[in-house]
């Protein structure tokens, strides 16, 4: 195959790879806004000589720091969509990374 | 037929991983390695070149096949192994990724162009439905890469099916990979086996039109194919 065909070959994949990402980023920025913002925090309380452990939420709302109290049986879902969170924003960064590198080769060739 | 490799280290550490998991739940008894990953492996079986590769996974999934199986969850699989679903919200297809590498499924498509995507429940999964699928679930290869076996279609299957499907493909970067594939694929083409998979075609004319046209470009000669 010809270096000029072997180039556009290229061309046309980095292209197609660059949509990719964009479509894929687009789709993880969905997934992430259904998410739970914060960190999970726990106290222990006494009441009545009894020791309690009280769950909460800390997270940040327009410039405010937010606690947010967290029932027992929601913990360890919510422990899993934090962690899932996490696990997005990782993603969004490997993806907004990729697409500025693809764009810069583009705008280059 | 198996093949088995002297060489253990063809993909990198995360595809391996993945590619074990996947044997080890018995997806191969169903599923293929397709698409440009398969290529690593034509590359030590049988001496096809060809280095370029994408930053997705693709398998396809016999559909006849999976009455006999027993259900995998391939998305608890997936996220044991640190990927997270990304939905494609135009087309609802759900997709995996990880650190930017994508995992995606095929299925064979009887016809029905509005489909966008398949739900495959035994497998927990989303695919997507391609023309002609069926064509690569013909002699399939298993490839022993020492501690894992994967199942690849045979050279001629996927060649034969990718003449046909770049001429419907509607990006030209995509037709221009799959004759580019094509044109890698000659080297390592069986005649005899190439001719059972034409034969066993049930070729219209717009398919058969489609093949001359992708061998004209790749300067493969149709009448090796029976075709003129």
């Amino acid at each position: 195959m010809k270096v000029v065909e072997k180039d556009k070959l290229i061309q046309g994949m980095l292209s197609e790879e660059l949509e990719r990402c964009r479509r894929v980023l687009i789709s993880l920025r969905r997934e992430l806004s259904n998410l739970p913002k914060g960190s999970l925090h726990t106290r222990q309380k006494r009441y009545k000589g009894k020791k309690y452990l009280y769950h909460y939420l800390k997270y940040r709302e327009s410039g405010k720091s937010m606690n947010k109290h967290i029932p027992e049986s929601e913990v360890e879902d919510l422990i899993q969509r934090l962690r899932a969170r996490k696990n997005y924003e990782k993603e969004i960064k490997s993806y907004t990374e990729r697409i500025r590198y693809l764009e810069k080769i583009s705008a280059a060739r | 037929m198996e093949i088995r490799l002297a060489r253990s280290d063809i993909f990198p550490e995360d595809i391996r991983k993945l590619l074990q998991t996947l044997y080890r739940s018995g997806f191969f008894a169903i599923g293929l390695l397709v698409g440009s990953w398969v290529f690593p492996l034509y590359k030590e079986a049988f001496k096809i070149h060809y280095a370029l590769k994408t930053f997705d996974i693709d398998f396809a999934v016999d559909i006849a096949s999976l009455a006999s199986l027993n259900p995998i969850d391939l998305e608890k699989l997936f996220a044991d192994l640190g990927y997270i679903h990304v939905v494609d919200y135009g087309t609802g297809l759900r997709k995996y990724s990880r650190a930017g590498f994508e995992i995606e499924f095929l299925v064979h498509r009887p016809g029905n162009r509005d489909r966008n995507h398949a739900s495959v429940r035994q497998l927990n999964i989303t695919a997507t439905p391609l023309p002609f699928l069926n064509i690569i679930f013909q002699f399939p290869f298993v490839i022993d890469v020492e501690d894992f076996k994967v199942r690849i279609p045979c050279p001629e299957a996927l060649f034969v099916h990718k003449l046909i499907i770049a001429q419907r493909r509607s990006s030209l970067a995509k037709r221009e990979n799959d004759l580019s594939q094509c044109k890698a694929l000659i080297s390592g083409l069986k005649r005899e086996k190439l001719s059972k998979i034409i034969r066993s075609l049930k070729m219209g004319p717009k398919t058969r039109k489609a093949i001359i046209a992708s061998c004209e470009t790749i300067d493969f000669p149709p009448h090796k194919l029976g075709l003129t």
